[in-house]
């Protein structure tokens, strides 16, 4: 095990269970003429009911942890299980069924479908879930229950965001990934926006991820995971969660 | 109603220029199968119907002239189910409508209907009379041309001598369902028309009294045919036999089977044509369609809809477009249908002739439309399946250009910008560029997306 990963369990406290258990990850892409090694061997644990967030400059490879660990890649070596799932050895199948059951994406630039006002785009979600809240109540949880039958094009960017979340949460996922969901957002916006994730996080319990090079949002997580060029090279356990009015970028 | 669904349907107003494009391609396909199976069906089923009917024979000999006595022996080849001896003759009709003489077909008719073969089928007034020697029937045909009713005379010479004859029904026989004149192609309904007349009457006046000059007859069904017809040759031949002919070479018959065989061909080869060009427009329209909702494929991924529902969704276009083509094609088909079968009963004559829309037809030209357009949409949607959706969810990577033969060669600076991105556009993907070179510049942007170059050519 990597020093890196010895920190990372002293900060997330060795008496909890992990969710996620990451070991010796690595994501190498073929680009034809040249190899971009865009993880290396990354260790990491997610516990339930965490708030983690990772920091980095583009291209530090966060994302594509984020999408290893949400089942919409696969590692090309090193293990990857949620639970008892092993998702480094699972089939298209098996991921498409551990996406549909456990995990919620919010991305940077929201993705709802344009044509689906913003109930139908959670209902989207909703449809295929096990035991999903209904969509005007995600709705209602994001602030949105009066803008419920617009369609994206006649939302805002913060609103279109919430409605991303709300899709996300409807379907009451074990884990909310978090692509950064600030990003193509102004300062109070972007607030608003943490302040769902925040509360979707301490009311429903939901474990939450969220990506940003933002470093002023790490204030707000359990945990601080800071990488570059593939690799962890921080990990931070926040004291206590910061509130968002004391934090500011 | 699920939000996939929603999707879809708002997707497809949204594209509904195109896809209204494709539905009229495919209303085309499946109108020409209704409309020509169609006909073909209810023509052929007519004249199966007809021919079951009124007994129509297997083989015709014309002769010279043979005594009544021979039937027994024709009867007797093996094969032979029933013989019909008659007399025919063609005769100049006076016809007062017409300024040139007329020609009649004369056939001879006899009282035993149940054994006749070729049996007439009445349209009006009725049968001749074997007690009377100036009765005749006459085609119906030819007596609408002529507007000649029951009670009418008809004067002909026949053998020499003039006769007036008294029409007392028009009729119609499954020998002329297509009546053309000797030696002419087309039918001329005001000059030539077909008489009948009883045995009694018309033997004695073409002296053919106990005698006949032609020979019709059915065949058992595991008859050998061309057996029958070299046994029927050698013993007519001392009689002047012009040879046996089968169903095939019967002049209505033939005319009739060669245009079935036609429209049986259209219905096939026309809608094939046509659905071809639906499943190309499809793929081009789906490529295109999905190449631009790339990232919400991703999302319906990431959010758990897997591979066959994602496929499933996007084939739902094709079979959107095919289920709007169907209701106009049902409808436009089953319309023309009936005109077209209308339109033949003009030139073939049957006892009952009517468009039966057939909804096994229906369904089976809607299944093969659906089966084309997935066929067409195959391409495009097992793009998108197959697109992982990490990737998916990453903007497209730049197109692969290289220096292509002519920047090698150190030309390239020769030409300006735009110059230099139209030759590469052609050399990247010289199947879609060569038929409109100079159209490349301007549509390099959508090359360069990669979807409609490629669709094409794969297509």
């Amino acid at each position: 095990m990597t020093p890196v990963s010895e920190s990372l369990r002293a900060a997330a406290g060795t008496q909890r269970v992990p969710v996620f258990r990451a070991r010796g990850v690595s994501k190498v892409y073929d680009m034809g003429e040249v190899k971009v090694h865009a993880l290396k061997a990354v260790d990491l644990d997610l516990f339930q009911g965490e708030l983690l967030v990772l920091l980095g400059a583009s291209g530090s490879g966060k994302s594509t942890l984020l999408n290893i660990l949400g089942g919409l890649d696969v590692p090309t070596s090193g293990t990857v299980v949620y639970r008892d799932h092993d998702l480094s050895a699972a089939d298209e199948r098996e991921l498409t069924r551990y996406r549909r059951e456990h995990v919620g994406f919010v991305f940077q630039f929201y993705n709802l479908i344009p044509s689906l006002t913003a109930r139908e785009n959670v209902e989207l979600v909703t449809d295929i879930a096990r035991a999903p809240m209904p969509a005007t109540q995600a709705l209602d949880l994001v602030g949105l229950a009066d803008r419920m039958d617009h369609f994206p094009a006649q939302l805002s960017g913060g609103e279109q965001q919430r409605v991303a979340i709300a899709r996300a949460v409807a379907k009451r996922p074990d884990v909310l990934l978090c692509d950064e969901p600030t990003g193509a957002l102004d300062l109070e916006t972007g607030k608003r926006v943490l302040a769902v994730l925040e509360q979707v996080n301490r009311e429903v319990g939901t474990t939450i991820a969220i990506i940003t090079h933002n470093a002023a949002i790490g204030a707000l997580g359990d945990r601080v995971i800071r990488m570059s060029s593939g690799v962890i090279v921080e990990h931070v356990r926040n004291e206590r969660r910061a509130s968002l009015d004391e934090i500011q970028w | 109603m699920r939000a996939l669904n929603r999707k879809l349907l708002r997707d497809a107003w949204k594209h509904r220029g195109q896809m209204l494009s494709i539905a009229a391609v495919v209303s085309v396909g499946i109108m020409t199968v209704l409309t020509m199976r169609g006909a073909y069906e209810s023509l052929s089923s007519s004249q199966a119907q007809y021919y079951r009917d009124t007994r129509f024979p297997d083989v015709w000999v014309r002769l010279e002239r043979a005594p009544e006595s021979l039937r027994g022996r024709i009867a007797a080849i093996p094969g032979v189910s029933a013989v019909n001896t008659r007399v025919t003759l063609v005769a100049t009709l006076d016809v007062p409508s017409v300024d040139v003489p007329a020609l009649g077909y004369f056939v001879s008719v006899t009282d035993d209907r149940g054994a006749t073969l070729s049996d007439l089928h009445l349209s009006a007034g009725r049968f001749v009379s074997p007690r009377r020697r100036d009765e005749v029937v006459v085609s119906d045909k030819f007596a609408i041309a002529n507007a000649f009713v029951p009670g009418d005379t008809l004067r002909a010479v026949i053998n020499g001598r003039q006769r007036d004859l008294q029409i007392v029904g028009t009729a119609i026989s499954p020998e002329y369902t297509y009546a053309v004149p000797p030696g002419a192609i087309y039918p001329d309904d005001q000059r030539f028309g077909i008489v009948w007349m009883h045995r009694d009457a018309l033997g004695p006046a073409y002296d053919m009294a106990g005698a006949f000059n032609e020979v019709v007859l059915t065949l058992s069904p595991r008859a050998d045919t061309a057996r029958v017809v070299a046994q029927l040759d050698r013993l007519l031949e001392p009689y002047g036999g012009l040879g046996a002919y089968t169903r095939m070479d019967q002049p209505s018959h033939f005319i009739l089977a060669g245009e079935l065989n036609q429209v049986r061909s259209m219905g096939t080869m026309i809608p094939a044509v046509f659905l071809t060009v639906a499943a190309f427009l499809l793929n081009i329209v789906l490529g295109r369609m999905i190449a631009t909702q790339r990232t919400e494929v991703a999302v319906l991924k990431a959010f758990g809809y897997s591979d066959l529902e994602v496929g499933r969704h996007y084939l739902q276009f094709a079979l959107v477009a095919v289920l709007l083509g169907a209701l106009i094609g049902i409808a436009m088909g089953s319309w023309l249908g009936q005109s077209m079968v209308g339109l033949y009963g003009e030139f073939f004559t049957f006892p009952t002739l009517r468009y039966e829309f057939s909804w096994i037809l229906a369904v089976l030209a809607v299944g093969v439309s659906a089966l084309a357009a997935a066929a067409g949409a195959l391409g495009a949607v097992r793009r998108a399946v197959a697109l992982p959706p990490a990737e998916a969810m990453r903007p497209e990577p730049p197109t692969s250009f290289r220096p292509g033969v002519f920047e090698r060669l150190g030309l390239g600076r020769l030409l300006p910008v735009a110059g230099r991105l139209i030759l590469r556009n052609v050399e990247r993907t010289p199947c879609a560029a060569s038929p409109r070179p100079s159209a490349s510049a301007f549509r390099s942007r959508s090359w360069s997306s990669g979807c409609s170059c490629s669709t094409a050519c794969n297509t």
